[in-house]
């Protein structure tokens, strides 16, 4: 009996024993499922947000930083964002980061220039900027310096940022708009906070500050030399015309029935948006297709071109053969000119450059194997360049200010990069 | 008599309103001719009817490599009148890979080939490098510029035996004993345009030029001694090529890199 009693209680002890560690063993399997996944989740955001445009210099040291952004105020150079403990952001909590990306507010709390578009990503929810933290401390740690910023004067004082935060600076994460519905909030989102659309598609002030009260109007980037342009759909809208299943073939593919990424916007394809989900680049569309028809129509008076014949000779010369007599282009090869708002844009810059620089359209997913246009600057002198463009800005429809030689011989010394 | 000079009044008169009659119908044919040509002008101006899109855009890599070709020629063919750039045709294809790596992770080289690569995706340029590796098309041959027979005859001996007391091996001895290149990473050297050899060399000796796939040619071209690098690549360019001008493969070359030499072919799938 004594022997019974005593066995029985080894197997309770050894049932009980038994079940700890299991139970103990699918705690730490879920602590680690769950910690995959935030991860997971925080490798699309950090897609989303396209943090390795600006802070990878090689693929082969993603994230390390180093990549110099040239602003009006002079060349900021972008810290590097892998765990490395001496030089990356191994040392930081989640709370470092937090104030980073919301406060905009350095390791030491000192004030970050806003080349880190942290007017932006201030409005992502606490708890993605956990998932991006997660992640970001889960890639390769890379050793690699920061190098000092080359500002130029008074713009290296960093004090002079509690003015300018001051302005233009309001933190706060992203406020649900209740009359709305859940897509377009997702979408509103997306490009309000983390897509930091705004950076490049709203006009710029003087001091680099975002005109607030005309969100995605369009905008010079700077020194860089592109349009961003106008992202409402509505009439007089950049994207005038374009329907959600356009905005999302473009963000996806690279190219759209309307038109195709280039220049800056083509990377935010490669490296970001052809990432997305189908449902959160629906949400983007749904969101834009909301933007009013800007106050002013975009197209400024017109300046009729006087030397269209010129262009229309230099067209039928060398460009109809893929985008088609009448600017019709082919459907997922090459783009169309009519109506395309790399072509009507105001400044003509983007098709200055174009005609260029040439180029592929972005490799992507969608779209591996892209045909691409030879560039025509060491074949067409400045005067040629700018009837062609003319030419295209003035035709089948498109109704945009006419270009100058002048500004296409100064486009020539823009930044390739 | 007394009739002639009205007849010839009459005459000057006639003439001179059928010459006016002329002037105004041409000067009205002018007009409408104008009027011609700006409504066609203003129907150009319309929008394109959907039915207009009948464009026929051959399916080739050819096709899509239009950037590339309208300085490196028709499949690779290298460009007729520029002799500082390249010809891609029948370069082995891992190094080709490796250029447009280097150029994609923008070494600062080319800002034009630097914008082009950029919108690339790895897999994409493995492709296009295949592509240019497997054209077979006639070679050109650039001029060169007048050089003594000395020149040209240390150009050779640098090719085929090298300078070992200066610790250079033979151009021969990486690039295959006919010199027309090792697969998959090592280009073949001869016929190529003077001026690219020339300044390539160069870079490489001012640790301009890519190491992306190796550093063996910054330790050649550095022990190199002056005037080297003109006479070696002005030797190539005027090379007849060998019939079978196929790229050999590693295990073909007779004897090994030297020691200092390492290729790097990861990320190279060819």
């Amino acid at each position: 009996m004594k022997q019974l009693l005593i066995d029985s209680i080894k197997v309770t002890v050894v049932k009980t024993t038994l079940l700890t560690v299991l139970a103990l063993l699918s705690l730490f399997a879920q602590a680690a499922d769950s910690k995959a996944e935030l991860i997971k989740k925080g490798e699309y955001l950090a897609r989303v947000g396209d943090c390795v445009s600006c802070h990878t210099v090689t693929d082969k040291k993603a994230f390390a930083g180093g990549h110099a952004m040239r602003t009006p105020f002079g060349t900021l150079y972008t810290p590097n964002i892998t765990p490395d403990n001496q030089t990356g952001i191994g040392q930081w909590t989640f709370e470092h980061f937090w104030q980073a990306l919301h406060h905009g507010k350095g390791y030491k709390g000192e004030l970050l220039y806003p080349a880190f578009s942290y007017t932006s990503y201030t409005k992502v929810t606490r708890e993605d900027a956990l998932a991006i933290y997660t992640y970001l401390q889960s890639v390769p740690a890379i050793n690699q310096k920061n190098r000092t910023h080359n500002l130029t004067f008074p713009f290296n004082i960093r004090s002079l940022l509690y003015a300018w935060r001051l302005l233009y600076f309001t933190p706060g994460e992203y406020q649900p708009d209740n009359s709305q519905t859940d897509e377009w909030n997702r979408g509103a989102y997306l490009v309000e906070g983390l897509g930091h659309c705004n950076e490049c598609h709203t006009t710029r002030n003087a001091l680099g500050a975002m005109d607030q009260k005309s969100p995605l109007n369009g905008g010079q980037i700077p020194v860089q030399g592109w349009y961003a342009p106008n992202l409402s759909t509505q009439t007089g809208g950049g994207l005038e015309g374009w329907s959600q299943k356009d905005v999302v073939a473009l963000l996806k593919t690279g190219l759209s029935e309307k038109g195709g990424a280039i220049g800056p916007m083509a990377d935010v394809v490669r490296n970001s948006t052809q990432y997305m989900t189908d449902t959160d680049l629906n949400a983007v569309a749904v969101y834009l297709a909301s933007l009013p028809a800007p106050a002013v129509s975009s197209n400024q008076p017109l300046v009729e071109a006087r030397d269209y014949a010129l262009g229309q000779e230099i067209y039928t010369q060398h460009c109809d053969s893929c985008h088609g007599q009448q600017g019709q282009g082919v459907k997922g090869i090459y783009p169309v000119l009519a109506g395309n708002p790399t072509v009507t844009e105001p400044t003509g810059i983007n098709a200055i450059r174009s005609v260029l620089l040439g180029g592929f359209s972005v490799a992507t997913k969608g779209n591996p194997e892209p045909y691409s246009m030879p560039p025509f600057a060491a074949q067409l002198n400045s005067k040629d360049v700018a009837a062609v463009v003319n030419y295209i800005r003035q035709s089948w429809g498109n109704n945009a200010t006419a270009v100058l030689a002048t500004e296409v011989a100064k486009a020539r010394s823009l930044p390739q990069g | 008599m007394k009739n002639q000079p009205s007849r010839c009044l009459r005459t000057s008169l006639a003439s001179m309103t059928l010459f006016l009659l002329m002037s105004f119908q041409a000067a009205a044919l002018q007009v409408a001719e104008a009027q011609v040509t700006d409504t066609q002008i203003k129907a150009q101006k319309s929008p394109p009817s959907a039915l207009q899109n009948n464009l026929q855009i051959p399916n080739t890599m050819e096709q899509r490599l239009a950037a590339c070709n309208q300085c490196h020629g028709e499949y690779g063919y290298g460009n007729t009148t520029d002799p500082n750039i390249p010809r891609l045709a029948e370069k082995p294809a891992g190094y080709l890979y490796k250029q447009l790596l280097s150029f994609k992770n923008g070494e600062g080289r080319n800002q034009a080939m630097e914008y082009v690569v950029r919108q690339l995706s790895p897999a994409y340029m493995q492709e296009i490098a295949q592509y240019y590796a497997a054209q077979r098309i006639p070679y050109q041959q650039y001029p060169i510029p007048e050089f003594a027979e000395e020149v040209l005859a240390r150009g050779e001996l640098l090719a085929k035996e090298g300078d070992p007391a200066r610790g250079v091996p033979a151009c021969a001895h990486c690039h295959g004993g006919k010199l027309t290149g090792v697969k998959p990473m090592i280009p073949g050297v001869l016929n190529q345009p003077y001026d690219y050899m020339v300044s390539q060399l160069k870079l490489w000796r001012s640790n301009k030029r890519s190491t992306e796939s190796t550093q063996c040619m910054q330790v050649v071209a550095k022990r190199m001694r002056k005037g080297d690098a003109e006479a070696v690549a002005a030797w190539l360019a005027i090379q007849p090529l060998p019939e079978n001008r196929e790229p050999i493969s590693m295990q073909a070359l007779p004897e090994e890199l030297p020691g200092w030499c390492v290729l790097e072919e990861n990320e190279v799938n060819l």
